[in-house]
């Protein structure tokens, strides 16, 4: 039998004390969801069900004994850090969820200079981490746009990328060792080496889980040293978008790591630009000692300069322009304003291709969505993340809200574009998610994303999530519209 | 109510300044040059006032002709295809023969030179004061030198029948309504949460193509330019009285401290 809220919230209270059980009725319904219902959360219309409560934890322990309460009864527990979620991650899919919210388990447990990694709890954040770090002279490369708002459990759960991902990698490739408690209570702790052979990497389990297997409790990543001094900045505006994708590829095959490694199609490019016009934009920042970004900067000058149609923009343009690139409560605040203002909505999805199919993912799906798709103020998109074999696709998309009530929205617009290209990229054979998560709303599309692998992640879940209580509906769905699976 | 006129400007994000960034250069100037640019907030309120006033004249069935100016470089272009989209029926760029920074009574003259080539709009909005220059000044020179009335921190303006306009602004802390008839000038002030709606993709296809050919208006054909006539200051003291330190206490405060 369903445990009512006043026993969910009762036995909670024993466990943590009142004040760390929160149950007010508007924080509940801001608990209820995150960014990929934008346009509800603006309006504050909640069309999730209601959590019972919004509990902070502080320790392991703690951590432990809400879990295993949750999976002796059946309640569904949504982990949470910083609520940068954009994917549906935060949805409370079920009634009477606990939102189990790690932000004040934000202590730096140990910086270790001589092994270059860092040990901290889950909700440590990001930006005062690495400001940390910085004045310490290193840095853990991780700079997603987010690193105002987001926490290291919430990017270690999302397998979250930065923005100097070509010379450091994703979050993936920064966690050495980590915690976990799974639904039983079972503490996981895995050691912090530079690499074993010991059979598969079970870091992978944790990291990406979205906290639909486990609660990530601590982490550690590596550190490198921070030399901003170094820092060459590069910037050209190219004619033809499929050139400006051979650019970006050719720069990789030929070894070349730039930290960052960018390309911005017309329409993006005019949003942060005023002298880009109707052309592309490439952008690459050198990072690392003198020697090496002076290379960089130099092998990656001739190779693009080779590409037809394409002329230098000055490199202080670009430096100055990514300084104030990241996104903090203050934008989120004015956004809001905004969209409250003009019913004009700002949204993106990620997505990942092979360099053979990554253009006609970008082209299509843009072209589908402007003929299909009412009411579109902007199409557009950028490549952030390179590597050896492809990038990544960026969709930057606007549109005006037009005839239709804020709860309609979701079906009337954003799942119909997400439905777009999430066709796109499985007809060529991409990843729908490159770095934002499956959470609810992708989560529809699991089957195609997986293929014959679905199993290994549906028996995952299984295994570690018997009584289904961990973030339910993300990763894989409660309940599927065979006919509109876009309809939810 | 026929045609409005609104004058806006293009001005350097300046939220998008780092602290260092401040930092005059050598010629004593901010370098705005690598940042984006943007609609100065009170012109886009006064804009969007604007696209309102016309959906109200719609709703009246009178059709209102929207003309937009600006004085500046080609930077400013995408924002007039901007508001061809959005449906004016005109906007042009004054191409400046100079920098008009700093100089509010050069931009007046070159409104006043575009207006007089073109017809006396019903109704001129422009917004209290750019982000850049900040004088303030420029919408009351202007309504002086085209002699008629200004009315000022108006954050309100509905459209009536007999083509009058009920303007709310705000005056002496607190706010004023009223009906006015025949042509002013509305500075827009503080109107927060206003923003300019956006065209759509379709919009812009179909409206926002128009190429601009910017107008040229040089020093020459500026009739009306403010001219220097003195550098003394304008002192203006408060009225009152000095008085000395022997006459204050028995003079001016023993009374009211008998009070006390
Ligand atoms: C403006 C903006 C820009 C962004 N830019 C980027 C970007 O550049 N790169 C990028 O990768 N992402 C980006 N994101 C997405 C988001 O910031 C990331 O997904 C981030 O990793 C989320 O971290 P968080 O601490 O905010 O997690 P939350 O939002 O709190 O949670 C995110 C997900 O992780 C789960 N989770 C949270 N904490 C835990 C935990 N301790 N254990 C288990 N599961 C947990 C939640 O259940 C949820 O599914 C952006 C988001 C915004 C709003």
């Amino acid at each position: 039998m369903e445990l009512q809220k006043e026993r969910i919230v009762e036995e909670l209270i024993n466990i943590l004390g009142s004040d760390r059980v929160i149950t007010d009725e508007t924080v509940l319904k801001e608990s209820s969801l995150d960014r990929y219902r934008k346009f509800e959360q603006v309006h504050e219309i909640y069309t999730q069900p209601m959590p019972a409560a919004v509990v902070y934890v502080e320790s392991t322990d703690e951590v432990k004994k809400v879990l295993m309460f949750a999976n002796e009864h059946g309640v569904n527990v949504v982990p949470r850090t910083g609520q940068s979620a954009i994917e549906g991650g935060l949805e409370t899919a079920k009634e009477n969820s606990i939102v189990v919210d790690g932000s004040g388990m934000n202590k730096v447990l140990k910086i270790d200079k001589y092994n270059m990694q860092v040990t901290v709890q889950c909700g440590v954040p990001l930006q005062e981490l690495d400001d940390m770090l910085r004045e310490q002279g290193y840095t853990t490369g991780h700079s997603p746009q987010s690193k105002p708002l987001a926490q290291l459990g919430g990017l270690v759960a999302t397998r979250s990328i930065g923005q100097f991902s070509t010379l450091y990698g994703g979050i993936e490739d920064m966690v050495v060792g980590l915690e976990a408690v799974f639904p039983n209570g079972e503490v996981c702790r895995v050691k912090n080496i530079p690499r074993r052979a010991a059979g598969p990497d079970i870091r992978h389990v944790v990291i990406g889980n979205e906290g639909a297997l486990c609660y990530i409790t601590e982490v550690t990543i590596k550190i490198f040293k921070y030399q901003p001094e170094n820092n060459l900045f590069l910037g050209y505006t190219i004619d033809n978008m499929k050139n400006g994708f051979d650019a970006l590829r050719a720069v990789m095959v030929e070894g070349f790591k730039p930290s960052i490694a960018r390309l911005y199609d017309a329409a993006d490019a005019s949003l942060h630009f005023d002298w880009s016009g109707d052309k592309n934009v490439l952008i690459f920042m050198a990072e690392g000692p003198s020697g090496i970004t002076n290379a960089t900067a130099k092998g990656i000058d001739e190779i693009v300069k080779g590409f037809p149609g394409v002329d230098t923009v000055d490199s202080k343009i670009i430096e100055k322009w990514f300084a104030g690139l990241n996104w903090g409560p203050e934008e989120i605040a004015e956004e809001k304003l905004e969209i409250l203002a003009t019913n004009n909505i700002g949204i993106t999805t990620e997505v990942s291709g092979c360099w053979d199919c990554i253009y006609e993912i970008y082209d299509n799906a843009c072209k589908r969505i402007m003929e299909e798709v009412p009411d579109m103020t902007l199409m557009g998109g950028h490549s952030s993340h390179s590597y050896i074999n492809g990038t990544n696709m960026y969709f930057v998309y606007y549109y005006n809200v037009v005839d239709c009530t804020p709860e309609e929205e979701i079906n009337k617009y954003h799942n119909q574009i997400n439905r777009i290209i999430c066709e796109e990229v499985i007809k060529y054979g991409g990843s729908i998610v490159h770095h934002h998560g499956l959470g609810k709303a992708r989560a529809h599309y699991v089957w195609e994303e997986y293929g014959s692998s679905f199993y290994i992640l549906d028996t995952l879940k299984k295994a570690f999530d018997p009584n289904g209580i961990m973030n339910m509906g993300t990763l894989i769905p409660i309940k599927h519209n065979e006919k509109h699976p876009w309809e939810f | 109510m026929k045609s409005i006129l609104g004058s806006f400007k293009v001005v350097p994000d300046l939220d998008l300044l780092s602290t260092e960034d401040w930092e005059p250069g050598d010629n004593h100037l901010v370098d705005t040059s690598f940042v984006k640019s943007m609609l100065n907030v009170f012109d886009e309120s006064a804009l969007e006032m604007m696209l309102k006033l016309s959906d109200m004249g719609e709703g009246l069935g009178t059709s209102i002709k929207l003309n937009g100016v600006t004085i500046g470089n080609k930077i400013c272009d995408n924002y007039l295809k901007t508001l061809y989209a959005l449906g004016f029926d005109r906007a042009d760029r004054i191409e400046s023969d100079g920098d008009v920074l700093f100089e509010p009574g050069k931009t007046t003259a070159i409104m006043k030179d575009y207006i007089d080539r073109n017809e006396m709009p019903d109704l001129i909005i422009m917004g209290s004061k750019s982000a850049d220059n900040a004088s303030g000044c420029v919408p009351l020179f202007l309504a002086e030198e085209l002699k008629i009335p200004c009315v000022t921190s108006v954050i309100n303006m509905e459209l009536l029948e007999n083509d009058r306009i009920r303007v709310t602004n705000l005056y002496d802390g607190g706010t004023q309504i009223r009906d006015i008839q025949g042509a002013f000038i509305a500075v827009i002030g503080d109107v927060p949460g206003t923003y300019l709606r956006v065209p759509t993709l379709k919009d812009r296809m179909k409206r926002g193509k128009k190429e601009i050919v910017p107008v040229s208006i040089t020093s020459e054909d500026r009739t009306g330019a403010h001219t220097l006539v003195n550098s003394y200051p304008v002192i203006e003291k408060r009225e009152g009285i000095i008085v000395s330190k022997e006459d204050l206490y028995p003079f001016y405060l023993k009374e009211r401290m008998m009070k006390l």
